[in-house]
């Protein structure tokens, strides 16, 4: 089963359109949403939580449309939204209490271990918390109650790098049950290459591509060279080159490019500002 | 929704103390003081006002987009800020009451029928007060809300003072009070229901 079906979603606001929008994600697996600022990520995630009306698609989430009774859906996906929500006043004990009558499989136990192993204090204040704690908390909860999809709305900005990479290992454990799933979106691409399984580009609302991670990988490549060089290559091996005085730069389709050429691999960051470079 | 409500209730004790203590003095002015009607009718309809605090500090800290995340109904979402507000104002319409009765049981003038006709009253425009400001807030979110709710205030007062200069004497019909509570009470319940009714609809289609 999908944990997440997204069909010719489309979606419009004044000065933005979601156009047609389609992603699949396996159960048991973790997508990568990229996209610079304003290509649609929140919006995708909010659209998908049917807290925002579409114009057009369908969306199923575990089985179930997303218009059909989502408060029973939502049990089962926990969600960390880029402003994690909690109010300002409460602490994390007060939280649990309060999560433990919205959720119907709330695991006490389980929050308190996440809150120690994030290190979070009890009785501190949420506004008293830096914006990684905000963030650790929001994961916590989202963890705590027997979720089977997480959708990450940015949740790993604003983390030091070695919270950001225990929270990863977190969402990597979390994937090991086969009917766990992860949709994240993130700017920082180097935790989601580290993470994902699937990647899906999103540039102006538009989706430029949504591949597995390794194929992606395998498929790309960067070679420097001389213009010339460039030039006699077939144009379906060069998917987006850039000149200079001092030569050329490309990203190729390896099985395009003959052999004897020296390809480098490309990382998903490369992968992806070529990409929207090419989109634009 | 218990989880809802606990959530308030942990907001309340936090941001409204300040309702609190306010209620108490003008509970312990109308206490000590004359027959002053302003300081017996203010605290009930001000508690009224908690929900809108509410809703201020929800909108602040992004709460509104994170319990659309939770697996509650907007109608619920909206309800729960209805039944602490209507919580809140019995509360106080009981601490009040308490207050009069003792007052005017000690002056030696209490009336039971004055009485229970000033409850309901209290009640009745705190009702009225809530019912207004709610819906605008839900429809247009706490800032825009505030606005509309003003302007809704100063309609009504400058319509009533139009009206009253142009029909003068004829407004003022001789009605039993006692004979028109039932009514007023009637409308005051009605107004509420429809109000939440409004709230709930107009949140349904707002997208956060």
């Amino acid at each position: 089963m999908n944990a997440l079906e997204i069909k010719n979603l489309t979606k419009t606001f004044d000065g933005f359109k979601l156009d047609n929008l389609n992603l699949t994600l396996p159960s048991g697996c973790i997508m990568g949403l990229i996209g610079e600022n304003g290509a649609g990520k929140s919006t995708t995630i909010k659209l998908i939580l049917n807290m925002l009306r579409k114009d057009s698609g369908t969306i199923t989430i575990l089985g179930r449309d997303n218009e059909d009774n989502i408060q029973l859906t939502k049990e089962d996906v926990g969600v960390v939204m880029d402003e994690v929500g909690i109010p300002e006043c409460m602490t994390a004990k007060q939280v649990g209490n309060v999560m433990k009558h919205t959720f119907c499989n709330w695991n006490d136990g389980e929050y308190k271990k996440l809150l120690a192993k994030l290190s979070l204090p009890d009785n501190k204040r949420f506004k008293d918390f830096s914006r990684g704690m905000k963030m650790k908390l929001g994961i916590a909860v989202a963890m705590s109650h027997g979720s089977k999809l997480l959708l990450l709305d940015e949740a790993t900005s604003g983390l030091d790098p070695v919270v950001r990479d225990e929270v990863v290992e977190m969402f990597s454990d979390f994937t090991r049950e086969e009917d766990h799933s992860i949709l994240i979106s993130s700017h920082i691409v180097s935790d989601l290459e580290k993470l994902c399984d699937y990647i899906a580009f999103l540039h102006k609302g538009k989706l430029l591509l949504c591949e597995e991670k390794d194929l992606l990988l395998a498929q790309y490549g960067i070679i420097h060279c001389t213009a010339e060089q460039l030039r006699e290559l077939s144009p379906d091996a060069v998917k987006y080159s850039k000149e200079s005085p001092y030569g050329a730069e490309a990203m190729v389709l390896r099985e395009a490019v003959p052999e004897g050429i020296n390809i480098s691999p490309v990382s998903i960051e490369e992968l992806f500002v070529f990409m929207v470079k090419e989109a634009k | 929704m218990k989880g809802l409500l606990l959530k308030d209730l942990y907001m309340t004790m936090k941001y409204c103390r300040s309702y609190l203590l306010i209620a108490v003095v003008f509970t312990a002015v109308s206490f000590v003081g004359n027959d002053n009607l302003f300081f017996i009718f203010y605290p009930c309809p001000f508690c009224g006002m908690i929900p809108v605090t509410l809703l201020g500090y929800d909108e602040r800290s992004h709460w509104q987009q994170y319990s659309d995340t939770l697996p509650y109904t907007k109608g619920q979402i909206v309800s729960c800020k209805y039944v602490i507000g209507l919580m809140a104002q019995i509360v106080m319409l009981i601490v009040s009451g308490i207050a009069q009765a003792v007052r005017t049981s000690v002056n030696g003038t209490f009336e039971l029928e004055n009485y229970i006709v000033l409850m309901l009253m209290i009640l009745v425009i705190s009702l009225i007060t809530s019912s207004v400001s709610l819906p605008a807030i839900f429809k247009l979110g706490v800032e825009k809300g505030r606005i509309a709710y003003y302007v809704m205030v100063g309609v009504l007062c400058a319509g009533g003072a139009v009206a009253s200069s142009v029909f003068g004497e004829d407004l003022q019909v001789k009605f039993q009070l006692g004979s028109i509570i039932p009514i007023l009470c009637l409308v005051g319940i009605v107004i509420y229901a429809l109000s939440w009714f409004m709230s709930i609809a107009f949140y349904k289609k707002r997208e956060l």
